[in-house]
């Protein structure tokens, strides 16, 4: 009986006065807690659609974040492994035998595309700003939607718009426009924005040999 | 076709620009078996997705590409370290397009990179041909093939004249037959001294509107 008047209090309160305008998502209030969580874990599925081509480029993976340094790990396990580690301003990337790095600062464009994901889950506003005009709608029950649109002319000539969409923490999808027509959708399971790593964790998911 | 190469360095280095001296040369004349065909009489549409890596004498480099016929159109797109376009390459009937995203311009014809896609993939003996080895004269051109179980495992392709000297070899692991690609194949640039492994990721057949 107690568990019941608990969770009717509780429905009482959510549908009074105020109570949506205090949930209400703002892009500060969504990146705020964006930046308190202790990291995160997803698979992916990503579709490309190439403006010339009949079919879609598909790939599928796993992806992990851990803030404070930012680090962002992307696993692809299909079509054919390969890997690519944002941090410390470096991209570094592992296909078959093969690692190449690059410097994300010296790549205005390879720093816009990775920021666009990076500073959304680092709860990064000043850096997401910098490179895109972000505009949040918020949706029913915590869902919400930013769209980026480049603001520095390098990246404005390859990227239309990204739209993000998830509820609460949690990002859902991604969708990429490019000026070319071409559109990469990225859809995210699985999602765990509740993720911890310890030392071993770290230094086993964020590497590439 | 130093083409290739220089492109896969630069996608997925996209660094410093590379010294860039004058067009290379295409290796003595041209030959008919070296004319780049119309798609139209390329065969069946389909779209192969690969993973090109390409080996020369200054390094490795590897990208992800699509080559689709689809439509009377050959295109030919290669991705970026980002993994959105760093160039696309279409041929539609004798005319040859580059759309390039790359840091800076291509130091060589596109169409040296069609050659090679034509002599790879539609080019040598009309087959398919019994097992054994074939040979056969095509202008100044000695092409060879060898099929095994119905399959061709290698073609080869040699100028009579030895200008420029070496062969050009296309190894099909597995096999090319009528169902599709093999899962890699070797190609072997003896004139202009690098390898293209090219492995297959995907490969789909696409069912072209039939004209009424």
């Amino acid at each position: 009986m107690t568990r019941f008047i608990a969770s009717l209090a509780l429905a009482v309160a959510a549908l009074a006065p105020g109570a949506a305008h205090a949930q209400e998502v703002t892009l500060s209030s969504l990146l705020t807690r964006f930046s308190e969580l202790p990291g995160m874990e997803a698979r992916f599925e990503e579709e490309k659609q190439i403006a010339l081509l009949a079919v879609p480029v598909r790939s599928e993976g796993r992806i992990w974040f851990a803030p404070g340094p930012a680090r962002l790990m992307r696993r692809v396990t299909s079509p054919e492994p390969s890997a690519a580690l944002i941090a410390n301003g470096q991209l570094r990337m592992r296909s078959g035998e093969r690692t190449e790095e690059l410097s994300i600062r010296d790549n205005p464009v390879l720093h816009g595309f990775v920021e666009s994901f990076r500073a959304v889950l680092a709860g990064d506003q000043e850096t997401l700003e910098r490179f895109y005009e972000a505009e949040l709608t918020a949706g029913d029950a915590e869902g919400w939607e930013i769209v980026l649109r480049p603001r520095n002319d390098a990246l404005a000539r390859f990227v239309r718009e990204i739209r993000m969409r998830g509820h609460g923490v949690v990002i859902e999808s991604m969708d990429m426009v490019e000026v070319s027509g071409d559109r990469t959708t990225t859809r995210f399971s699985d999602v765990n924005t509740q993720r911890r790593y310890s030392r071993a964790d770290a230094q086993r998911i964020f590497r590439i040999p | 076709m130093r083409g290739a190469l220089v492109i896969a360095a630069l996608l997925a280095s996209c660094g410093p620009p590379r010294p860039a001296g004058p067009p290379p040369e295409y290796p003595g004349a041209l030959t008919p078996s070296e004319a780049i065909r119309s798609p139209r009489g390329l065969g069946d549409a389909f779209a192969l997705e690969q993973r090109v890596e390409a080996q020369y004498p200054d390094g490795t480099q590897s990208f992800r590409a699509v080559l689709q016929l689809n439509q009377g159109q050959l295109v030919l797109v290669g991705f970026g370290p980002h993994g959105g376009r760093g160039f696309v390459l279409t041929q539609v009937g004798g005319e040859v397009e580059m759309e390039s995203h790359l840091p800076q311009e291509l130091p060589f014809p596109p169409d040296y990179m069609l050659r090679d896609i034509q002599r790879v993939w539609f080019g040598g003996l009309q087959g398919p041909l019994p097992d054994g080895e074939h040979t056969e004269t095509v202008g100044r051109e000695e092409i060879v093939e060898r099929w095994e179980g119905g399959r061709l495992m290698e073609r080869t392709y040699r100028r009579l004249d030895g200008e420029p000297p070496g062969e050009l070899r296309a190894t099909y692991e597995g096999g090319l037959g009528p169902e599709g690609p093999p899962p890699r194949v070797v190609w072997d640039n003896g004139w202009f001294g690098y390898r293209l492994i090219l492995a297959t990721l995907s490969h789909q057949r696409l069912t072209e509107p039939t004209a009424d």
